[in-house]
């Protein structure tokens, strides 16, 4: 009703019948909806929902058997539907498909996803036949190589092949950090049924949500109005990898030119979910994890290649492992340039891990450099910066007060048990352990299952004892008599381990090959899981790797070596300089040649997770600026921006 | 001595120190963001990080402060006049000789972020935080040579930088480099700038400009990152360096052809080398010269020393500069500036690659330092190819 009527009820607007008749006289007509996505190709309707006409009647329809995208199956006529006005509400279903646009011959609307599931689609429902174009937006694409799957689990399915084919013919690629979970998606709000808290008298507050998942990027403060508390952004867009998946798709996409509401040319990328959340300081394990994750990754890069697909990788944080690993593989069987830009952002990697140079590694079990994966990108970007506080800093004095504390464990066990237990997010208690990189390798305290020990161990489960103190290995300085049967134990099994290891070896570097040239997942290794960068291990190889383990087992699992600082905090400062011991000539001709390319946030990001929500000047200066502006949307492409 | 007296000496001595403070604050000056050097090598004007202009008197050693409130970009000696140029806080842009004397002035409606005016004090160009270029005429009126995008100067954390040869035929603007693009279509020529950004809104990369014609001629690729170049006085030549240590170089004749500078241990890099890369054969080193300790490629800026003949280049985090000599790759000579006071070229400070200056003709250098507001100037001999520190202000 309008503010200006005085009449105690609202006039339909319902158009008279062919006769002038009006609607008492239940004239009928059709509603065809053609479905499609925001490339305007047909998708078949799995359910079509229904429409409510002013009658109060309620249609259904009856859909074609096939689930083909043919013309016909994206088709749903509602027959015997009174004419004025309609509501159309659609389940979302298949999952993800949002409803972003309703196209009539006179009118072209536009929604944001979800946004239509309170109230539904007003339409009008007009003599003869009501024609509409429903458009949704594809599906999200994750490909999670968190569980065993089968090989082509690991890849797009045509369907998802042929849409980044026709989405510009390119696709972006997204690999998270450390520590991420695979969560779930957000929700859509109901806006209609939540309630605000309206004093003592008024109904009670109320949240609530649709049942449909939100796959996109919502914002929650903005939604908080409707609600009488403020909401989590974990409700809203969702958790772990999802959510990660959910901002970063959405930032990208802004980047390029996205207004926010039309979102017609709205392009999804490819979210890798890969499982690095190994507990708040088992990095080791994480590393294994990414490798044998990047392994997994490699045939999807092939799939994409093969189809003649363009590709970019991003990697955040200890992602980098992930997106190396895969690039070292295809590298290594010879497909060059495969990437077209690999962004590694804040990359939990040694500063020297670009080199094409395996005696550069300072790993003691040669897992920290990645020696093919230059090759199979264009271009490389680094993004570092100074002001990650969990990277860094690698400065003489933050070492000399851990190096302290090594002489007074049980304090410093208490402050970071407490740290690694506090309600905080996990960058606000590794930041609090002032650069938790740089002590990946440390070996105490025990509990917090940071250092070698841990996971070689449990590698490792069916060999041990491997040392004379298992279970203290923490504590190698803890010597004391071994007997002979315990010596002659560890003997045995490190005799049954080394032939298991190069069984291991020779049993799959054939199969590893054949696999790879034939753009097929490579069997993973067990034993030699800290090699799984490489493509296949040599049996030279695995005898080096084991007398690596030998001497690492040795020293209580403890490294003679510090590890090198993390490239995403130093970026090339020490390898290319020309003076220092870690001078690297191929980092330091390849950034002469502009194939490395450092990009110094130091000025704009100072937390190591700053990019999933990040500042103005962050998305203007990054996101914008160094990926979409300078490099994605001059050298390659995002979508069809 | 009663215990009044006492409490009266401990509030005198208070107080003393108090105005000691003051004094001291109120004529110390913060770290230099911006500095030039007069034709003649007489005086250098600069510009600090808490506003103050300071006109230095480099043969008498004295200093007097012209403004408490200059923008921290605007300090400039206008090419053979013993003129400087500054901007007030107020956008007001003020001409102003050696000895007080304000020759011209006008408001401009934006800071300026780098800025030069031609010998009659007719035409100015300045650029902005968007890394826009433009020039304003006599009359007032203002055109643009290129598109003002968003906030680049904090994107980059560096300056456009701007130079001009002495015939004001030419400039040059460098702002971050576009290493080789792919092969083409990646390849991002002149027009593809323009076509991706009207008014050369993207073109970031080191560029020749024909003033006259207003419009850039050429875009010098192969750099990486954040990028400083300069043009010699004669125009004959340009120069760059960047952060990821590239240094190149190109006669503006022929600008289509890229020359390498040497590195400090490697030698030049042979871009059509057929071998793979890290193969020492990618290199030549049959020119270089003995190295000296604290030698950094990554580049903070060049600077011409002695006409257009010598240039210097700065490393990051280094106290050393490299001596080259236009037309030629291989480093000359190398000069310890000194570690103390450290300067402004330690702490990957690119945006403030200004406080750096010279004169070649009088072949003078001037340089900010690191954290505090003084100064250290050098005089180049090109006869002995000495780099003297002359004068010191902590």
């Amino acid at each position: 009703m309008t503010p200006a009527s005085n009449l105690p009820f609202s006039p339909s607007s319902a158009p008279l019948g062919a006769h002038g008749a009006p609607i008492c006289a239940h004239e009928t007509a059709n509603v065809r909806l053609q479905r499609s996505d925001n490339l305007r190709r047909p998708k078949a309707f799995i359910n079509a929902g229904t429409i409510k006409d002013e009658s109060g009647h309620v249609a259904t329809v009856a859909l074609q058997d096939g689930t083909e995208h043919t013309p016909d199956n994206a088709e749903a006529i509602f027959t015997q539907l009174v004419t004025g006005n309609a509501r159309w509400h659609w389940p979302e279903e298949p999952e993800g498909e949002h409803l972003i646009g309703f196209d009539t011959v006179s009118e072209q609307r536009r929604f944001a996803p979800g946004h239509y599931l309170d109230e539904g689609v007003d339409l009008t429902v007009i003599q003869g036949e009501r024609k509409a174009r429903v458009i949704h937006l594809p599906p999200p694409v994750i490909i999670s190589l968190r569980e065993p799957a089968p090989a082509s689990g690991d890849l797009l399915t045509d369907e998802q092949l042929d849409y980044f084919r026709e989405n510009g013919n390119n696709a972006l690629i997204y690999i998270h950090g450390y520590n991420v979970s695979h969560g779930e998606w957000g929700r859509f709000l109901n806006r209609q049924d939540s309630q605000k808290h309206y004093g003592g008298h008024g109904p009670g507050p109320r949240t609530a949500w649709h049942p449909n998942k939100a796959t996109v990027w919502q914002d929650t403060e903005a939604l908080s109005e409707f609600t009488a508390s403020p909401l989590e952004d974990d409700d809203v867009n969702g958790t772990g990898a999802h959510s990660w998946a959910i901002h970063m798709e959405y930032q990208l996409n802004r980047a390029a030119g996205f207004d926010g509401k039309d979102w017609m040319p709205y392009s999804r990328i490819i979210n890798i979910s890969w499982p690095g959340d190994t507990g708040s300081t088992d990095f080791m394990q994480a590393e294994l994890n990414a490798m044998t994750s990047g392994r997994r990754l490699a045939p999807l890069l092939l799939q994409l290649a093969d189809a003649g697909i363009a590709i970019n990788l991003i990697s955040h944080s200890l992602g980098a492992r992930v997106a190396l690993t895969a690039l070292n593989i295809v590298g290594t069987i010879g497909r060059s340039n495969l990437v077209d830009h690999l962004f590694l952002w804040q990359p939990a990697v040694a500063d020297n891990a670009l080199t094409n140079n395996n005696s550069r590694d300072v790993h003691p079990l040669g897992l920290g450099v990645f020696p093919s994966a230059h090759s199979a990108a264009r271009k490389i970007v680094v993004l570092h910066s100074r002001g990650d506080g969990i990277l860094g800093p690698e400065n003489a004095d933050d070492r000399a007060w851990w190096q302290k504390a090594l002489h007074h464990i049980q304090p410093l066990a208490m402050t970071a048990w407490t740290l690694a237990k506090a309600d905080a997010p996990m960058d606000e208690i590794l930041g609090k352990l002032h650069g938790a990189y740089n002590k990946k390798w440390w070996c105490f305290p025990s509990f917090l299952d940071n250092g070698f020990g841990p996971a070689i161990e449990k590698l490792y489960k069916d060999y041990l004892p491997l040392t004379f103190e298992a279970g203290k290995t923490a504590h190698p300085q803890r010597s004391a008599y071994v007997p002979e049967a315990v010596k002659k134990t560890v003997q045995a099994n490190w005799d049954r381990l080394e032939k298991d290891i190069l069984a291991e070896a020779d049993a799959l570097w054939q199969p590893c090959i054949d696999c790879l040239r034939n753009g097929e997942r490579p069997p993973d290794y067990t034993l030699l899981a800290p090699l799984n960068h490489r493509a296949s291990v040599s049996l030279q190889i695995a005898k080096d790797y084991v007398f690596r383990l030998k001497k690492l087992a040795v020293n209580g699992w403890f490294p003679e070596q510090s590890p090198r600082p993390a490239l995403g905090y130093v970026g090339f400062d020490e390898v290319a300089n020309e003076e220092a011991t870690a001078f690297d000539k191929f980092i330091f001709e390849s950034l002469n040649d502009g194939k490395f390319i450092p990009a110094n946030q130091s000025k704009w990001l100072f937390i190591h997770s700053g990019m999933k929500t990040p500042t103005q000047e962050l998305f203007e200066e990054i996101y914008q600026r160094e990926i979409m502006q300078n490099r994605l949307l001059a050298n390659s492409k995002f979508g069809r921006y | 001595m009663s215990k009044f007296n006492l409490r009266t000496l401990l509030l005198l001595g208070l107080m003393l120190a108090a105005g000691y403070g003051l004094w001291q604050g109120y004529h110390s000056s913060g770290p230099i963001m911006s500095a030039s050097v007069s034709e003649n090598g007489a005086f250098a004007i600069t510009a600090h990080k808490d506003q103050k202009l300071i006109l230095w008197d480099l043969k008498k050693h004295r200093r007097k402060i012209i403004s408490r409130n200059a923008n921290i970009y605007s300090a400039y000696f206008i090419k053979q006049q013993p003129t400087f140029l500054w901007q007030g806080l107020d956008n007001v842009v003020t001409a102003q000789s050696v000895n007080g004397e304000v020759q011209k002035a006008f408001e401009l409606d934006k800071p300026t972020y780098g800025h030069f005016m031609t010998q009659d004090l007719n035409t100015y160009y300045y650029s902005d935080i968007g890394w826009g270029i433009f020039r304003r005429s006599e009359d007032g009126s203002t055109e643009t040579l290129k598109a003002t995008d968003g906030r680049a100067f904090f994107g980059y954390h560096k300056l456009l930088n701007l130079s001009m040869d002495d015939s004001e035929q030419l400039m040059v603007s460098a702002g971050s480099g576009e290493p080789k693009g792919f092969e083409p279509p990646y390849y991002r020529s002149l027009q593809d700038v323009l076509d991706q950004g009207a008014e050369y809104r993207y073109l970031y990369s080191v560029a020749l400009w024909n003033i006259e014609a207003r419009k850039p001629t050429a875009k010098l690729d192969g750099n990486s990152s954040k990028t400083h170049a300069t043009l010699s006085p004669d125009g004959q030549w340009v120069v760059s360096a960047d952060e990821a240590g590239i240094g190149l170089f190109w006669n503006t004749n022929q600008p289509d052809m890229k020359h390498r500078l040497s590195s400090y241990h490697s030698g030049v890099y042979l871009d059509d080398s057929p071998y793979e890369t890290g193969d020492l054969r990618n290199w030549d080193d049959s020119g270089l010269i003995e190295a000296s300790a604290g030698l950094h490629t990554f580049t903070i800026a060049l600077a011409f020393i002695h006409n257009s003949e010598y240039y210097l280049r700065f490393g990051n985090n280094s106290h050393m500069a490299a001596l080259f000599k236009t037309g030629s790759p291989w480093p000359v000579k190398y000069f310890d500036l000194g570690e103390s006071p450290k300067l402004v070229t330690y702490g990957s400070q690119y945006s403030r690659n200004t406080a750096i200056a010279t004169s070649p003709e009088a072949g003078i250098l001037a340089m900010g330092h690191q954290s505090t507001g003084g100064i250290s100037v050098y005089q180049f001999d090109p006869d002995q190819l000495t780099l003297e520190r002359i004068w010191v202000v902590e």
